[in-house]
C-alpha cells in the first residue's frame, strides 16, 4: 500500500519542461514547504497525495527527457508519506502503479512501441468497461493541441475542427502521447480532486439555500468546478443524453467519419449508437464513485435549471447546462461529424442550433410546460444534436414572462441604472454565441460597489429614518401614522363588538339573584342587536378579475386599502378596494401543473411584501406591490427572493393542501408546512430554515395558526393564554385532527414543556381529533380578553377551543353543505362560512346567524358561485369572497358604527 | 504609509485607504508595492480583546471590516497581491478569525444566557459585513492562482468556508459560496496560444471570446441580477424597525 517509492526515477526522467501542458495546473509551487507540510496532514480524510504525478510530464515524441522541475520534491515528499489513510489512498496507489507502468514505454524511448499501449491500457480499467483498448480516439480535446503546439509535432491541430481527418500513422502515436498526457490532468490529482469534489457537494447542499443571492452564487460556484472537470461532466451528460442508446463501442476510422457526417446533416439520424463523446478511458482517473459524484452535481443543476423558483438562478444553471451541452455538441460534431466537409458542417450546426436556441426561447414556456424532470429526459432520450439544443436553451425562458423587465426594484438609483443594461448586455452575449463561456461570480463586484455606501449608511439610517424632509423619513413618517389610525381603529371595532363575544358558561356558584337581574341583560340584548344589524355585511364592491378562473385566496392588506387575489394557477391580482379597480395582475412564475396554495402579507407595517407559495414547496417573495405612498403600485411587482420552502413537496398532488405557512411577524420567522412530513421554521431574515419539526402524521397540514396575538405587541394586553407563547402553533390536519406544535423544540409540542412548566402538573392535550374531516380555516381569536381558537372542517362544524383544555369549548353546525371556506375576523366576533352550494353565512360565534348571502347585489341579483375563499380584513368590518368564477365580491357595512 | 506605522494615524488611515481603493483599485498596485499589508493584516484583529463595550466595539468592528475590504482590494486579480497576501499568511489569520467566531457560535454551555452572551459578544466583535469580507478576502486570494489555493486547502481554509456556509447571514453565506468557488476555480488560460494548455476545457474555442470573458472584470463591474433584487438586510424584514408596530 506503499507508493512506489520506484515512481522517483520516472519522475526524475519524466518531469515535463515547465510550462507545459498540465504543469499549467501546479505551475512552480513557490512553497515546497507548505506542499509538504500538506501532505502530512491531509485535510478532511483525502488520501495520500500524489500531487507529483501531475507534474510528471511525459515522453512527447522528440522531446528530451528535462531535468527535473522544481515541483519533484512534491514527489518525493509523496512517496514518503505512510500508508496513506481513507479510501482513496487505494487508488492512489493504483494510479501510482498505473503511472509507472504507462511511464515505462516512454522510457524506452521517444517513439514508444504501439503494443506496449496495448499491454498497459487493460491497467487503466475504464470504469464503465468501454471502448476497446487501444483503439485511437479521434478526440483528444486541448491537450492533444497543446502538445503538439508545444512540441512542434506533427502540423495537425486537435481541437480545432477541419483538419482533424484520419489520423495518419505518425499521428497515431500522438494520440497515443496524448491520452497519456491526457492522463496526468485534473482528473489524476486525486486528493485535490476529492476535495474539490468535496467542496461542490457543501456547494450543492448550498444550491437548495433559502436565500436566492446564495444560491446564484452556489450555481456560478459548481459552474468553476464544471469548468474545471468538464471531460467528467461531459461524460455525465452525455451519458444522461444517449441513455438508451446502443452501442458504446467508439467508431474507428472512415467509417464512422462518414456515417456521423450524415448523422450531422441530417439531425434526425440518431448519434446513439454513434458511441460516446468521451471514452471511458479517457477518464481513468475517475473512479466510479467520483463519477456518481459529478452525476449528482449534473443532477442538480438541471434540477436548479428546470426548478429553481427564481427564474435568475434558473437562468444561470440554464448557462451552465448550455456551456457543457456546447461543448458536448461540438466534440460530437468533431468526433463523427468530422471528415470531409468539416467547415461547413460545423457552421451549418452552429447556424441551425442558433436557430434553435431563440425558437426555443420563444416556445418555451410550451416546452417546458410538462415541469419535473421525467418529462426532461424523455427528450433527452432522442438525442440528436437539436434536441440537445432545445434542452440545454428551453428554460432561460420562463423568465421573461414571469418576471418583469422593470429595474425600478432597487433601493439605490446607482444600481437601478444598471440593470437593462446588464440584461441587454446579456441577451447580446447571447447572440454573439458567448454561451461558450461560464458564468462568472460578480459578487465581489457589486458588494465593493456598494461598499462605501453600506459603511456610510450604517450610521445615518437611523438620522434618515428620524428626519420626516428625507424620502426614507418620510415614508417612515407616513407609515406609522397609518400603521397607528388603522390600529386605533382596530382596537374602537373590538371594543365595539366585544360584547357578541360569546359569554363563558356561568359559573355554577353564581347566586340564582345575579342572573335574574333583568335589566342588564335586555339592555345588552337591545345593544347587542344593533351590533348584529350594522354587522349584516351587504355586497359593496364587486370586483370582476377578467380572465380568471377561479379565486384560490384573497388577502387584505392590513394598513392600507388593498386586496390580492391569487387565482387558481399563478396568475396574482392587486385591487384597490376603495376604488374597486384593478391595479395590476402578474405571473407569479410557479411551473404549470403546480398550484399556489399560500398567500400572505409581510412586513405589512413597513416595506409590504407578499409572499405566495405553491404546491411545488416553492415560496416567492414579491415587492412593489404597494407603494412608499401607501397606493397600489400599478407596475409589475418585483421578486425579492424565491426559495423551495418545503423541498421534498412534489407539485400537482391532487387532494393535497400543497405548502401552507405562518408568518410571524415579530420574529421573522415563517413557518412552513402542508404536504410534507416536516414542519420548517425559516428565519427570513437570515433566509435559512431554523427548527425542523415532524409532523408525525400521514396526514397533511391544511391550516397553520399561531396561538398568540401578535398584533398587541408593544400593548400592554395579554397577547395569548398564560402559557402560551408565540412558538405555540396550531396546525390543522387533513384528517380533522389539530395538532399543538411548538417550534422551539424538535418534538411535537409541548412533550418538552410541560415538564419544564411546573404550574401545569399535567400534560397539555398536543392533539385533538374533534373534527373528522379537512380543516378548513383555524384562527386565534382574543375578543375581550378571551383566547381561543376557532376551527373549522369541511363538514361544516365550527369549533372554539382552548388549548389548554383537552376538548373543545363549544360546536356549531354551521351548514349540511360542503363548508369550502371559512373566515374569522380576529377583531369582531364574527365569522363567515362559504359553501359550494354557492352562499355565504356570516354568524357570530354563539352560532347566531346574521346573514346568508347567496346573490351579487351589484349584478342583478346573480347568483354568487361556488364560494372558494373568504377573508375578514384584519381591522374592518370588510368581507371578501372569492369563487369559482373570476368575481370577487367585498361586503361592508351598511350602516356607520352606531356610537354607543 | 510611514504613518502607518503610528497607531495614532492608524484608523484614519485604514479608512482613507478603503475610501481610495474603492473608489479606484488600481491603487492595489501601490499598497503591495510599499508593503502596506501587513499593517492592514495586523488590523484585523486591532482591539479585537478589548473588554470595551459599546460604541466602541462598533468602532473597532468597523475598521476591521475597512482592513478586510483593503485586503480584498489588494489581492483581487492581481497576482502579487495574492503572493504577498499568501507570504503574510493572511489565509491563517482569517482562519484564525474566523474559527473563533465559530466558537462563539457553538458554545455548548449549559446555561443559555452566557451562551447566548457569548455569541452575542462573536456577533459583535465579528459582524456579518466582516465575516463577508473575509469570505471574499480569501476568495480573491485563491482566485486563478493554483498555488495560492494549495496554500489555502492546507490551511484548511475549506472547512472554515464549510462553517461559514451555515451563517445566519445570506450575505455570508453567498460570499463563502464565492470563494469556494474561487477555491475550485481553475485558473485561466493566461498563455492559451499554444502553450499552457492544461485541462480539458482549453477546448474552449478562445475565439469565440471565452478567455477573455473569463478573466473578467474589466470595464465597469456588471451587477449581478440576482443579488441587486435581493438587496440584503432592507428588504426583508428590515432588523428591528419594521418588526415591532409601534
Amino acid at each position: 500500500m506503499t507508493l512506489p517509492v520506484s515512481l522517483q526515477p520516472s519522475f526524475a526522467n519524466h518531469a515535463g519542461p515547465q510550462g507545459m501542458g498540465t504543469m499549467h495546473w501546479h505551475p512552480h509551487h513557490p512553497n515546497m514547504e507548505m506542499m509538504a507540510q500538506q501532505q502530512l496532514q491531509p485535510p478532511g480524510g483525502a488520501g495520500a497525495t500524489t500531487r507529483s504525478l501531475h507534474m510528471a510530464g511525459v515522453g512527447v515524441p522528440g522531446m528530451h527527457p528535462q531535468p527535473v522541475a522544481p515541483i519533484q520534491s512534491g514527489g518525493v515528499a509523496s512517496g514518503m508519506m505512510g500508508p496513506p489513510p481513507g479510501g482513496a489512498g487505494q487508488h492512489n496507489s493504483m494510479l501510482g502503479m498505473n503511472q509507472s507502468l504507462r511511464l515505462r514505454p516512454t522510457q524506452a524511448g521517444g517513439a514508444q512501441p504501439y503494443n506496449m499501449m496495448h499491454g498497459v491500457s487493460p491497467m487503466m480499467g475504464p470504469p464503465g468497461g468501454g471502448g476497446p483498448p487501444g483503439t485511437p480516439g479521434f478526440m483528444f480535446g486541448s491537450v492533444g493541441r497543446s502538445v503538439l503546439g508545444v512540441e512542434g509535432g506533427p502540423p495537425v491541430v486537435f481541437g480545432s475542427p477541419g483538419q482533424q481527418l484520419m489520423p495518419p500513422p505518425a499521428v497515431h502515436h500522438v494520440h497515443e502521447v496524448a491520452r497519456q498526457q491526457r492522463q496526468l490532468s485534473v482528473y489524476d490529482d486525486r486528493p485535490r480532486m476529492e476535495m474539490d469534489l468535496a467542496i461542490t457537494d457543501v456547494l450543492l447542499k448550498a444550491s437548495e439555500d433559502g436565500s436566492s443571492v446564495v444560491r446564484y452564487e452556489a450555481t456560478i460556484s459548481i459552474a468553476s468546478a464544471v469548468g474545471k472537470y468538464l471531460d467528467a461532466f461531459l461524460y455525465v451528460a452525455d451519458e444522461q443524453s444517449t441513455v438508451g442508446g446502443g452501442g458504446r463501442e467508439g467508431f474507428s476510422g472512415g467509417d464512422g467519419n462518414k456515417e456521423l457526417t450524415e448523422a450531422s446533416d441530417n439531425d434526425n439520424t440518431n448519434i446513439n449508437d454513434g458511441g460516446r463523446v468521451i471514452d471511458d478511458y479517457e477518464l481513468d482517473g475517475l473512479d466510479p464513485s467520483s463519477i456518481e459524484r459529478i452525476r449528482n452535481v449534473w443532477k442538480k443543476l438541471r434540477q436548479l435549471q428546470h426548478r429553481d423558483p427564481n427564474p435568475e438562478v434558473a437562468s444561470i444553471a440554464n448557462e451552465v447546462v448550455i456551456f457543457v451541452h456546447e461543448h458536448l455538441l461540438q466534440r460530437r460534431v468533431e468526433r463523427f461529424g468530422g471528415g470531409k466537409d468539416q467547415s461547413h458542417g460545423l457552421s451549418g450546426i452552429e447556424e441551425e442550433s442558433h436557430g434553435a436556441v431563440y425558437y426555443d426561447s420563444d416556445h418555451a414556456p410550451e416546452s417546458s410546460a410538462p415541469g419535473g424532470s421525467n418529462g426532461r429526459s424523455n427528450q433527452m432520450a432522442q438525442v440528436d444534436t437539436k434536441s440537445l439544443r432545445r434542452v440545454a436553451s428551453e428554460l432561460a425562458t420562463p423568465v421573461g414572462e414571469g418576471l418583469p423587465e422593470t429595474p425600478s426594484m432597487e433601493r439605490d438609483a446607482g444600481i437601478a441604472a444598471k440593470t437593462p443594461q446588464t440584461r441587454a448586455d446579456r441577451s447580446e452575449s447571447q447572440s454573439n454565441k458567448l454561451e461558450y463561456c461560464l458564468p462568472t461570480s460578480k459578487f465581489y463586484d457589486w458588494k465593493k460597489s456598494i461598499f462605501m455606501e453600506m459603511m456610510d449608511s450604517q450610521q445615518e439610517v437611523h438620522h434618515s429614518e428620524l428626519d420626516p424632509l428625507s424620502p426614507l423619513g418620510a415614508t417612515h413618517a407616513y407609515q406609522e401614522r397609518r400603521n397607528f389610525l388603522r390600529m386605533e381603529a382596530g382596537q374602537k371595532l373590538a371594543s365595539h363588538y366585544v360584547n357578541l363575544a360569546p359569554k363563558p358558561p356561568k359559573p355554577s356558584k353564581q347566586s340564582i339573584e345575579e342572573i335574574m337581574i333583568p335589566d342588564e341583560t335586555a339592555d345588552e340584548d337591545a345593544s347587542n342587536a344593533i351590533l348584529k344589524r350594522e354587522l349584516e355585511l351587504k355586497e359593496s364592491k364587486l370586483l370582476r378579475n377578467t380572465g380568471v378562473q377561479m379565486t384560490s385566496m384573497i388577502k387584505f392588506h392590513a394598513y392600507e386599502d388593498i386586496l390580492v387575489a391569487c387565482g387558481s394557477e399563478h396568475g396574482v391580482s392587486v385591487w384597490d378596494t376603495e376604488k374597486g379597480t384593478r391595479a395590476v395582475s402578474f405571473i407569479n412564475g410557479n411551473p404549470k401543473g403546480s398550484r399556489m396554495t399560500t398567500a400572505m402579507w409581510l412586513n405589512e407595517a413597513s416595506t409590504s411584501l407578499f409572499l405566495v407559495g405553491c404546491d411545488d414547496g416553492s415560496a416567492r417573495i414579491w415587492d412593489d406591490i404597494v407603494e412608499n405612498n401607501g397606493e397600489a403600485s400599478r407596475k409589475p411587482p418585483n421578486l425579492v427572493s424565491a426559495f423551495f420552502a418545503a423541498p421534498d413537496m412534489v407539485a400537482g398532488a391532487r387532494g393535497k393542501s400543497g405548502l401552507v405557512c405562518e408568518w410571524q411577524q415579530y420574529s421573522g420567522t415563517l413557518v412552513a408546512g402542508g404536504n410534507s412530513r416536516y414542519l420548517r421554521c425559516w428565519n427570513l431574515e437570515a433566509e435559512k430554515c431554523g427548527t425542523v419539526l415532524e409532523t408525525d402524521s400521514d396526514a397533511c397540514i391544511t391550516t397553520l395558526a399561531s396561538a398568540w396575538d401578535s398584533e398587541s405587541l408593544g400593548t400592554t394586553e395579554p397577547k395569548g393564554s398564560p402559557g402560551f407563547g408565540p412558538h405555540i402553533l396550531v396546525g390543522g390536519h387533513s384528517d380533522g385532527s389539530l395538532k399543538v406544535f411548538d417550534i422551539r423544540s424538535n418534538r411535537v409540542a409541548l412533550e418538552a414543556q410541560s415538564g419544564a412548566k411546573s404550574w401545569t402538573k399535567r400534560r397539555r392535550p398536543t392533539k385533538f381529533t374533534e373534527h373528522s374531516s379537512w380543516i378548513v380555516n383555524t384562527t386565534f381569536t382574543g375578543y375581550g380578553a378571551r383566547y381561543e381558537v376557532v376551527s373549522g372542517s369541511v363538514a361544516g362544524d365550527i369549533k372554539a377551543w382552548d388549548l389548554r383544555m383537552s376538548s373543545s369549548l363549544r360546536t356549531l353546525e354551521v351548514q349540511r353543505s360542503t363548508m369550502t371556506a371559512l373566515a374569522v375576523h380576529r377583531k369582531i366576533p364574527v365569522v363567515a362560512t362559504g359553501s359550494h352550494a354557492q352562499f355565504i353565512k356570516i354568524l357570530t360565534l354563539d352560532g347566531e346567524t346574521l346573514k346568508v348571502i347567496r346573490y351579487h347585489e351589484e349584478m342583478s341579483n346573480r347568483r354568487i358561485g361556488p364560494v372558494s375563499c373568504l377573508e375578514f380584513h384584519p381591522f374592518k368590518p370588510l368581507l371578501a369572497a372569492g369563487a369559482t368564477d373570476s368575481l370577487v365580491s367585498i361586503y361592508a357595512p351598511k350602516l356607520p358604527l352606531s356610537s354607543k | 504609509m510611514k504613518l502607518l506605522q503610528s497607531p495614532e494615524y492608524k484608523s484614519l488611515l485604514v479608512s482613507i485607504w478603503a475610501s481610495i481603493l474603492a473608489f479606484d483599485s488600481s491603487c492595489q498596485v501601490d499598497l503591495v508595492k510599499d508593503g502596506a499589508l501587513p499593517h492592514f493584516i495586523q488590523h484585523l484583529t486591532w482591539r479585537l480583546n478589548s473588554t470595551s463595550t459599546g460604541g466602541v466595539t462598533i468602532e473597532a468592528a468597523k475598521e476591521r471590516t475597512l482592513a478586510a475590504f483593503i485586503l480584498a482590494v489588494a489581492s483581487h486579480n492581481y497576482t502579487q497581491g495574492q503572493t504577498e497576501c499568501g507570504r503574510l499568511n493572511l489565509a491563517g489569520t482569517i482562519c484564525a478569525l474566523l474559527s473563533s467566531y465559530e466558537a462563539g457560535e457553538n458554545t455548548n454551555e449549559l446555561d443559555h444566557a452566557s451562551a447566548d452572551a457569548t455569541t452575542k459578544l462573536a456577533e459583535s466583535h465579528l459582524p456579518a459585513p466582516f465575516r463577508m469580507w473575509l469570505c471574499l478576502c480569501l476568495a480573491n486570494m485563491v482566485k486563478s492562482n493554483p498555488s495560492a489555493q494549495n496554500e489555502a486547502f492546507s490551511a484548511s481554509v475549506h472547512s472554515r468556508l464549510f462553517a461559514r456556509m451555515k451563517d445566519g447571514n445570506a450575505d455570508v453565506r453567498a460570499a463563502a459560496c464565492c470563494a469556494l468557488g474561487c477555491l475550485v476555480e481553475k485558473s485561466p488560460e493566461k498563455n492559451t496560444p499554444g502553450g499552457g494548455g492544461g485541462g480539458p476545457s482549453d477546448m474552449i474555442p478562445a475565439a469565440l471570446g471565452y478567455a477573455p470573458q473569463y478573466q473578467g472584470a474589466v470595464g465597469p463591474p456588471q451587477q449581478p441580477l440576482v443579488p441587486q433584487r435581493s438587496l440584503p438586510g432592507n428588504m426583508v424584514v428590515p432588523p428591528g424597525v419594521s418588526l415591532l408596530v409601534p
